[in-house]
């Protein structure tokens, strides 16, 4: 009567908990696929995101047009131009080709004695002016005038080009051909640079204005040409669809293969689907409580994280293979419950030290390496439970009562009785593998954060190439200069501007690029506007400068008026810039901090060649002779040494934790058995198990990533059950049979799983099935092998 | 009435391929002419045909700018010299003389003894307008009417043809570009620029060097 009543309830928790899991997936689930989230994100010492996909960067596409000929490929760039300038989701597209009624320019032209960096009062000294009135004069006879005519009454000192052409240095410098758009340096495409007007990482948004652009490429262009894109942002919407597809046809893949697997070996249809029972309860409730506790759900830790529940398979596994029909024992009424309640310990022991190791990587900083934890370690307990309480209500009563039909599964004799050499066997492999990893030097680690991330390697290197033809600059070194307002941020920028030019001199780089030559400093501005000479003085000095020349009496008073302005217009600030190219210059360079206090101000450096000269430079001390400039910071930031020592830091913390789990599962297995030898034999078999897969990765010239350590992991709970189960001290030789074909199921699925992962496209799912496939095979050879003898060798 | 009037159209060097093309195309045109023809496209072929040249040519002109910046108008004499294919030196006399020296994609500008080069891939404006005299002394109608829009009036005896850029930029900064002639001879040009910049070239019969 108790059970029974225990049993309701049991029943009745588990439908409840699935159905509150269902329900917070459907009200709160949400499920973010980006990378950004899942690998880490470089950060420098003053908290500063270094990741160049993020923030305004990340939102850039680079668009090429291949084929046909020149003519055809700027008429495509030009109509794509036209087709999507007024589209609401982007911002601003250019192909190089000037707008020359763009209000922007005229912007431009107001404010260029504020922008132009020549601005100084030797420039309208009365022996300048009548230099800059000759060259007019003769612009004005010339077929090849160097000023446009229609600016020489405003402008004859010729500020807008100064203005134009700093801010061309800054924005990149592009090739234009000979039909007026931007080209490759071989001329053979035509480029485009976009604009999107949401945010880099929202996959969503970029996917539908990728597939927008290309239609309305294909829409308006000659037949034979095509277009390319790249950027941030196609690398991520490529990798989302590459790791959709992927886990679609390994989760299909795996699913089939398992089915056909379990029904050979149990010749029954009820096992195979009450097998999934308790790994999709896990899933379920899984998926829920990492969604509470993160407030969403990465789509990367879901996909690894079902497949680490692949060890949740292993638990009704064992339950059915070992509750067979068994002509020498009587058919009891619970027979079935009467297993489960014989191999809890084992299932426990096994579930708890998993969850032990996936709890310790929980802890992590890494967020899509914590969620994966917390995902696994919910996962294996919630399957764990269902098996022991509720998998045996859900077996129909008849196959309760009898039993399953004997398991086919031919094990080989060696394997049932290994002889003892096979012990000094794996002994000597044991010691060849710990000769192998001991002596590999350097380690093979891989440190490249790029190496973790799934992107195709073509779409990369289209990125770089456009980038270079682009002229944008060097991605790899910047200085990061952090202020409290902006205007801090700039002035800095400005003071740094000798001292750069003494290392470009030196040969240290070969150029560099800074917010302030996009928007000076307001001291600057200033500065400028004071160099500026009254109207009545520049009258005076025109009127000298302009005999003999034959220039009409008031043929400059529209330059008159426009100083006169500029005298007392009002200073630019980064706030106040409308939407347009100094904008969009000055965005990447300048940004406030995410917090709200604290600017951000970029020095793009371009062709270093000595970086250790640029990093002593900037560490000393660079701004103390300002004294107003007190609180700003100068660093110099490498960003592939930056990921480079993020991923050497969380290796190296989830090496600690593998070590710390470790001797956390030691612990719980001597407490739990209250036996050293079993505990021994178990760690011992553990061991093998891990020291002989990471000798076969080392022979086979793998670079080990954060990945293969996470099926480290993995392995490790996979081998702590195998040699839990093969260490439980056992009655006669058919017991020993039933576990040891109990195990081998579950090691055959968790092979036909990671076999099918190890042929995925991805490098970080490959790097998990291969790792995993040599992890089950030596994990289950291990705790064979070191399985104590049977007490009773033949009672049979 | 001129000497060069009645002269046959010149044949671009071309292989045996090109010129059967170029004879199924005439062709083909004949027989669709009666049905598309519009008395535009009637001139400008011809006139191209009688224009190109490929021997090499010089042109004496007289220039008179008319510039609101200026007290009195600008009058200066020069020549136009072209070697085909493409070669084309724009020469003017007097105080404020000057030469521009066009070669493939490289311009050279002379004055007062200094000299400054121009890559004309980086000046899609410039390049535009040195082409212009290029592609009509090669009879190159695809890059003329690629760069410009063509309006023909008159007929062969005299004719007049105005020249709008298509690239907005330089439209912005030339609006209008006018030629006129007389069979295969260009008599005048006069450039329409923005800020009331005006230029009017008058040109005399061509020399051949050979």
């Amino acid at each position: 009567m108790l059970r029974r009543y225990l049993s309701r309830v049991a029943l009745t928790l588990w439908l409840a908990a699935l159905l509150l899991a269902t329900l917070t997936l459907a009200l709160r689930g949400e499920l973010v696929t980006d990378l950004q989230g899942f690998a880490p994100d470089p950060v420098s010492a003053d908290g500063v995101a270094l990741d160049p996909g993020a923030g305004p960067a990340g939102r850039i596409l680079l668009l090429a047009i291949e084929g046909g000929g020149a003519r055809e490929r700027a008429a495509a760039s030009d109509a794509l131009v036209a087709a999507l300038q007024e589209a609401p989701e982007i911002a601003d597209i250019q192909n190089g080709r000037l707008d020359p009624d763009d209000p922007a320019l005229d912007f431009l032209i107001e404010h260029r004695y504020l922008l132009s960096p020549r601005v100084e009062p030797e420039r309208f000294s009365p022996e300048r002016l009548r230099e800059h009135l000759q060259a007019r004069r003769d612009d004005l006879a010339s077929a090849v005038p160097e000023l446009p005519r229609e600016l020489i009454p405003r402008d004859p000192t010729a500020e807008t080009r100064a203005v134009l052409e700093q801010l061309a240095a800054t924005g990149g410098r592009a090739t234009t051909g000979p039909e007026g758009v931007w080209v490759s340096p071989d001329r053979e495409r035509a480029l485009l640079v976009l604009r999107s007007a949401a945010d880099g990482m929202d996959l969503d948004a970029q996917q539908a204005l990728i597939e927008r652009a290309h239609m309305a490429f294909t829409e308006r262009a000659a037949p034979g040409l095509e277009l390319q894109i790249a950027g941030p942002a196609v690398i991520a919407v490529e990798s989302r669809a590459t790791i959709r597809g992927e886990v679609t046809w390994i989760t299909t893949g795996a699913s089939v293969a398992l089915a056909v697997l379990l029904l050979a070996v149990f010749r029954h249809p009820h096992p195979v689907w009450l097998a999934a029972v308790p790994l999709a309860s896990g899933i379920l409730i899984a998926a829920a409580v990492v969604t509470l506790v993160f407030g969403h759900l990465h789509g990367i830790a879901l996909a690894f994280g079902i497949t680490v529940l692949g060890i949740a398979l292993d638990y009704p596994l064992h339950l059915f293979a070992h509750a067979q029909r068994d002509p020498d024992q009587d058919a009891g009424e619970e027979r079935l419950l009467q297993t489960a309640r014989e191999l809890w310990p084992a299932i426990a022991l096994g579930a708890g030290s998993t969850v032990l190791v996936y709890a310790l990587m929980a802890m992590t900083g890494f967020s899509g390496m914590a969620q994966l934890g917390l995902f696994v370690l919910t996962g294996v307990a919630v399957a764990a439970i269902t098996t022991r309480w509720v998998l045996p209500l859900l077996v129909p009563a008849r196959l309760r009562r009898e039993g399953l039909p004997p398991l086919r599964l031919p094990v080989p004799a060696a394997v049932a009785q290994p002889p003892v050499m096979a012990r000094w066997g794996i002994a000597l492999l044991a010691l060849a593998a710990v000769i192998v990893v001991a002596s590999a030097d350097p380690f093979p680690w891989e440190d490249r954060l790029s190496a973790l991330h799934p992107v195709p390697e073509e779409q990369v290197a289209l990125d770089q190439e456009l980038r270079g033809a682009l002229g944008l600059p060097d991605v790899r070194h910047a200085l990061l200069v952090t202020g409290d307002t902006p205007e801090h941020a700039l002035r800095a920028s400005e003071a740094l501007v000798p001292g750069l030019e003494a290392l470009r001199e030196a040969g240290a780089l070969e150029g560099f690029a800074h917010a302030a030559d996009v928007l000076p400093s307001q001291a600057l501005q200033r500065k400028r506007q004071a160099a500026l000479p009254e109207p009545g003085v520049l009258r005076e000095r025109l009127e000298v400068a302009q005999t003999g020349l034959g220039f009409r009496d008031e043929a400059f008073a529209p330059f008159v008026e426009d100083i006169a302005t500029a005298r007392q217009q009002a200073l630019l600030a980064p706030g106040t810039l409308p939407d347009g190219p100094l904008r969009h210059a000055l965005d990447p360079l300048l940004q406030s901090h995410d917090g709200d206090t604290g600017w951000v101000a970029w020095v793009r450096l371009q062709g270093v060649h000595d970086a250790a000269a640029l990093a002593a430079w900037a560490a000393d001390d660079r701004l103390t002779d300002t004294p107003e400039l007190d609180g700003v910071g100068v660093r110099h930031i490498d960003f592939f040494r930056a990921s480079e020592e993020l991923v050497i830091g969380f290796r190296d913390e989830a090496l600690q934790r593998l070590a710390l789990g470790l001797v956390a599962v030691a612990l719980l297995l001597l407490a739990v058995t209250r036996a050293p030898g079993r505990s021994l034999r178990i760690l011992t078999a553990v061991g093998t198990g891990l020291l002989l897969t990471l000798a076969t990765l080392i022979l086979l010239g793998i670079q080990l990533s954060l990945f293969h350590l996470i099926a480290l992991l993995l392995i490790t709970g996979l081998c702590l059950d195998y040699a839990v189960f093969f260490s439980r001290p056992l009655r006669d030789a058919a017991a020993r049979l039933r576990n040891l074909r109990s195990v081998s199921v579950c090691a055959l699925s968790t092979l036909v799983v990671f076999g099918l992962l190890a042929l995925s496209s991805l490098p970080v799912l490959q790097a998990m099935g291969l790792t995993v496939v040599l992890g089950v095979v030596f994990s289950f050879l291990a705790a064979a092998l070191l399985a104590p003898a049977v007490i009773h060798r033949d009672t049979a | 009435m001129h000497p060069h009037r009645q002269s046959p159209r010149h044949v671009p060097r071309s292989g045996p391929r090109l010129r059967r093309a170029a004879a199924a195309v005439i062709l083909l045109a004949g027989l669709l002419a009666p049905l598309a023809a519009t008395p535009a496209e009637d001139t400008l072929g011809p006139l191209l045909d009688a224009l190109a040249t490929d021997r090499t040519a010089t042109l004496a002109f007289e220039e008179r700018r008319d510039d609101p910046m200026l007290e009195f108008p600008e009058i200066r004499s020069g020549s136009l010299a072209f070697d085909p294919p493409d070669t084309l030196v724009r020469q003017v006399e007097g105080p404020r003389g000057e030469t521009v020296h066009i070669e493939g994609d490289t311009l050279t500008l002379e004055r007062r003894g200094a000299s400054r080069e121009i890559n004309l891939n980086e000046q899609p404006a410039l390049a535009t307008l040195a082409g212009l005299f290029r592609a009509l002394l090669n009879g190159d109608r695809e890059t003329l009417e690629a760069d410009f829009e063509i309006e023909v009036t008159g007929d062969m005896e005299a004719w007049t043809l105005e020249l709008v850029p298509r690239d907005r930029a330089l439209r912005r900064m030339v609006p209008e570009l006018t030629l006129k002639g007389a069979d295969g001879e260009l008599r005048e040009l006069v450039t329409v620029e923005a800020g009331g910049h005006h230029s009017r070239m008058r040109f005399e019969p061509p020399q051949y060097a050979d």
